[in-house]
């Protein structure tokens, strides 16, 4: 049967390929992100069919499952007791392994879906959907050369990679030597890299590497391979969400979304505003996909004049759509949508690009927007919350993420003195447009100009500052700031 | 002025700046330090002091008591680095590098972000300053013995001095003064007079002390301006033409509005309670034991006017009773655990007995930090997690080494010897490597002690801050790649339940499992 040709399908697959990532997966989770990282940093795989045949236990129900005397037959070369291991023992064994290296809900009965949370190479398996290509996305930035060179922070993934003698990697040892040979087990890839340019936002992601990678070796945190880890995937995901936050700024020249940080103090006015932060974190992403799509629309030249409003109802009209779209009526729901912006004073194609940006996300992905998509792996990241069935999402910042960011921000070798904390705030306003509320004035002026301050209540400006102060506070006790009693913070390792 | 004006105006500030003094005023209110003592050797021997601390802390004061002797030296004296603008620090370092290299004195003034700024600015403009500058700031304050020499630069960081310190404690020293400068206000009203004559009281200034060494238990850093405030407050206010000012010391003490009184309100006698105490102070059955007199009127007789005047005057007996009455141990006794007991731990860390009890406690607390139900004092159990999804708390870690109870020390911070005059109470203790300098530390400060203490008494740890977990966490992975980190032997590995507090073994002898617990946690 011949393909059918969709224009939105491929319309929504331009918009992931010029983003560099799919913005369309919910279950992206960050340990998608670190295999795909780590595949593209190490060039390896591992095989660890029979660590997921050990760790997926019998309290889920699936046929795919070994029972624990399986298990007890199969592995009982590796057994003290052989075959006279006690099944209960084998079977609250594989519970507690499962909560191990499942702790982030990412192995499933089926292998090929699963990724465990194994702290070491052994992590690394081939790619699958839910990766969205965010860790390719990350790697291509990473191993761009500046300056000849690319990022050490490869360098240092990889170091943390091959140490496999932690706690939790020491748990599976029996079982990765037990079947066979290391070289087995691995197998090498071939990664395909593109060469990209960097635009500001990838910039800003890759300064941002290059200085946590500098600061954890500065603090000694490059010691911890498994804090490396989780630091950098911590990092990635954060620097995904502020990609897709900021690339209409960097390839359109859009408003500038400011993050600001809600340090989680109580605070009605930064709440509310944190709130209208993050909506227009997700109207960015939208409005990336709409300057995106008048691009395409433009070079593909499949509209016959792009000022004719007629021209665009008749691109509608015609364009090919699959049969499974059209029982659900998606054309006539584009053109109403067309008609809609039309109406509300948009030029002809501004309103073409906008319907189709909306038809996307409800007839091509109708569960999968890149909104949802914000709002998941922003939690994840520790970069929106509450958690849960919270209505209304704000940038509620996680301190261990707070910590990533601060490390990607500053230079702390390069100042041993340190810094106060109203310079941490122009780096983090310089370098991802976050906001914390270091200056009051030029932080409420910024959000004034993106109309989030006009919506937030009136004492808005006042709690700023008690908001930085309480940032400050957790920047403390991480030992990342020390406070004089005459109210100033400085920022600084050591002090 | 006279000296009760005088000392009413200390309270919040007025009357606290003592660039605004003059000099007979910086005299009636010479309460020695041994800072002072210290500031005059290092001058003497021409030295570069650095005088740095927070605003009111007494920086300004103790030049001005010094001025005539500087004076005759000619030293260099920069009081106030808060009045030096950016373009004229250049002209101050130079200055200080002059008498530094022409072995001449100097004393500067600056508070703690000025003098931040001062050592910035003297990186590129003068590096050997600099650099012994930054040595000198590392080590003021010490763990065990230090072998730094001092040279040309010496700081005094009266930040770091403590004036509750339990045994230089300058609350007795103020107290006097005021008592005597108020001698002279004798008969102006009687209230006053019953808290000059109060405060003369042993008893009543012991228990004065003991409410001050808990709210040193707090980690936080009262200036002298907050102390000679507070204390000018509870004698004065009495003197305020204001009905709805509590008069009498013992009640003012618990109202005043300054940072250091909302810390003493946290530990006022009327949230200590004692049901059959309470009900003698209610019924007026008290009367045995005051210093002062009993009480002239009782709550009971007030019930039928109006239960909230009872309750007022109910308030008002027990806190007299807690500061005059010589039974009143038994209600200083139900003081918040976690402070008395934080300030029994930095009394008694010097017995070496003592020290191994505080240890095993705190083992026995970080070790529920993981898993709530181990009894483990005698062995620091090394604990990873690892997760990348920070939407959920990780329910399980494992450890497969600890760290010997007999190979940790316990210390806490000490200022460098000659600073040892200065009044100074340790706010931490550090943990670390016995004979190892480079020894990973944890720092725990009071709040983080409180918080093991309570632990300890049986309150969930999921009640301490994550940030606390998170250095622990830091410092036995710190631990874990040193020596003295063990394996539990026989291949055991402990796997914790976190969310349910329990545990497995699981054991890996020769690259084989055995899966046989033997037995419950």
């Amino acid at each position: 049967m011949a393909r059918e040709v969709d224009i939105l399908d491929e319309y929504g697959a331009e918009i992931g390929a010029a983003l560099g990532f799919n913005t369309t997966s919910n279950s992206t989770k960050p340990l998608s992100i670190a295999n795909a990282l780590f595949r593209s940093c190490l060039r390896t795989i591992c095989d660890t069919k029979d660590i997921h045949e050990w760790i997926v236990s019998e309290r889920r129900n699936s046929d795919r499952i070994l029972k624990s005397s399986e298990i007890r037959d199969k592995y009982q070369h590796i057994l003290v007791r052989g075959a006279n291991e006690s099944i209960d023992d084998i079977k609250e064994a594989r519970f507690v392994l499962e909560q191990v290296f499942n702790p982030d809900s990412t192995v499933y009965p089926s292998y090929q879906d699963s990724v465990m949370n194994i702290p070491s190479r052994w992590l690394v398996r081939p790619s699958f959907k839910a990766e969205a290509r965010i860790g390719d996305f990350i790697y291509e930035i990473l191993s761009c050369p500046i300056n000849g060179k690319a990022s050490p922070a490869i360098e240092l993934i990889k170091a943390a990679l091959k140490d496999d003698d932690d706690d939790i990697s020491r748990l599976i040892k029996p079982i990765l030597t037990s079947a066979y040979k290391d070289k087995e087990r691995i197998l090498d890839v071939e990664i395909n890299i593109q060469s990209i340019s960097l635009n500001s936002s990838k910039q800003a992601i890759r300064k941002g590497f290059d200085n946590l990678t500098a600061n954890m070796h500065y603090t000694g945190q490059a010691r911890n391979s498994l804090l490396v880890l989780k630091r950098m995937v911590n990092y990635a995901a954060f620097a995904s969400y502020y990609y897709l936050v900021d690339v209409n700024n960097a390839e359109y020249k859009g408003d500038r979304i400011p993050l600001l940080l809600d340090s989680f103090s109580d605070l009605d006015a930064i709440e509310r505003a944190s709130e209208l932060c993050y909506i227009a974190c997700k109207k960015s992403v939208e409005a990336y996909a709409v300057n995106l799509l008048e691009d395409i629309i433009r070079r593909e030249r499949l509209v016959a004049d792009i000022t004719s409003v007629d021209a665009c109802r008749a691109f509608i009209k015609g364009m090919p759509l699959k049969s499974a779209k059209e029982r659900k009526n998606a054309r006539d729901a584009l053109l109403q949508y067309f008609e809609t912006f039309y109406a509300g004073g948009d030029e002809p194609l501004r309103a073409l690009s906008r319907a189709l940006q909306f038809a996307i996300y409800t007839f091509t992905y109708p569960n999968n927007t890149p909104s949802d998509f914000c709002r998941v792996l922003g939690t994840r990241a520790g970069l929106v919350g509450p958690g849960g069935g919270a209505k209304f999402k704000r940038l509620l910042i996680h301190r261990f993420l707070l910590e990533t960011i601060v490390l990607s921000t500053v230079n702390l070798k390069g100042m041993p003195d340190g810094i106060e904390l109203r310079e941490l705030g122009e780096l983090l306003r310089s370098q991802y447009y976050i906001l914390i509320g270091t200056d009051t004035d030029k932080d409420y002026s910024l959000l004034d100009q993106a109309k989030i301050a006009q919506d937030a209540p009136e004492d808005l400006r006042g709690e700023l500052a008690s908001n930085a102060r309480s940032i400050a506070d957790m920047l403390i006790t991480m030992g990342l700031a020390k406070r004089y009693a005459d109210g100033v913070t400085i920022i600084g390792w050591g002090l | 002025m006279n000296s009760l004006q005088f000392i009413k105006k200390l309270y919040n500030g007025k009357n606290c700046y003592s660039d605004s003094l003059t000099e007979d005023e910086i005299a009636l209110l010479h309460i020695p330090s041994g800072v002072e003592r210290i500031v005059e050797e290092m001058v003497d021997a021409n030295r570069i002091v650095f005088l740095t601390g927070n605003p009111g802390d007494g920086k300004t004061y103790i030049i001005r008591a010094m001025e005539a002797k500087l004076a005759q030296k000619g030293v260099y004296i920069e009081k106030d680095m808060n009045s030096v603008t950016d373009e004229k620090m250049n002209d101050v370092i130079r200055k200080i590098v002059e008498c530094y290299h022409n072995n001449k004195s100097c004393i500067i003034a600056a508070n703690e972000f000025p003098f931040f700024k001062l050592i910035r600015a003297s990186r590129e403009l003068a590096p050997e300053l600099h650099n012994e500058l930054i040595n000198v700031k590392k080590n003021v304050i010490i763990y065990d013995y230090s072998i730094f020499q001092l040279r040309r630069i010496c700081i005094i960081d009266l930040n770091e001095r403590n004036l509750l310190d339990k045994d230089r404690s300058m609350v007795p020293s103020i107290v006097s003064k005021f008592v005597e400068l108020l001698k002279d206000s004798a008969g102006v009203n009687p209230v006053l007079d019953y808290n000059v004559t109060a405060l003369q009281n042993k008893l009543v200034i012991d228990q004065l002390l003991r409410l001050f060494n808990l709210v040193a238990m707090s980690g936080e850093h009262f200036a002298i301006r907050d102390v000679l405030g507070t204390l000018a407050y509870a004698m004065t206010t009495c003197t305020v033409d204001d009905e709805d000012i509590n008069s009498y010391y013992y009640d003012a003490l618990f109202s005043g509005e300054n940072e250091l009184m909302s810390f003493i309100a946290q530990f006022d006698p009327v949230l200590l309670s004692k049901p059959s105490l309470d009900e003698q102070l209610w019924n007026g059955e008290k009367t045995d034991g005051w210093l002062m007199g009993a009480p002239p009127k009782w709550p009971k007789e007030l019930t039928d006017e109006s239960v909230e005047e009872a309750t007022k005057l109910f308030k008002s007996i027990k806190r007299k009773f807690y500061f005059e009455n010589i039974y009143s141990k038994g209600l200083s006794e139900l003081q918040p655990v976690d402070y008395t007991y934080c300030e029994s731990i930095f009394v008694s860390l010097g017995s070496t007995r003592s020290k191994r009890g505080i240890l095993n406690m705190l083992i026995n607390s970080m070790n529920r930090l993981f898993l709530s139900t181990d009894d483990e004092k005698e062995r620091l159990r090394i604990w990873t997690s690892h997760s990348y999804d920070l939407s959920r708390e990780t329910g399980a870690a494992v450890s497969t080494k600890y760290v010997d109870a007999l190979d940790l020390d316990l210390v806490y911070p000490e200022p460098i010897s000659w600073l040892k005059d200065m009044e100074f109470t340790p706010d931490s203790l550090v943990i670390k490597l016995k004979r190892d300098n480079n020894s990973p530390k944890l720092e725990i400060d009071v709040t983080l002690l409180r918080g093991l203490i309570s632990i300890k008494n049986g309150y969930p740890a999921s009640l301490l801050s994550r940030q606390y977990e998170q250095a622990i966490s830091q410092f036995t992975q710190a631990l874990a790649a040193t020596s003295a980190a063990r394996d539990y032997g026989d291949g055991e590995l402990l796997i914790a339940n976190r969310r349910e507090g329990s545990r497995k073994k699981i054991f890996i002898e020769d690259n084989k499992y055995s899966f046989h617990d033997g037995g419950e946690f």
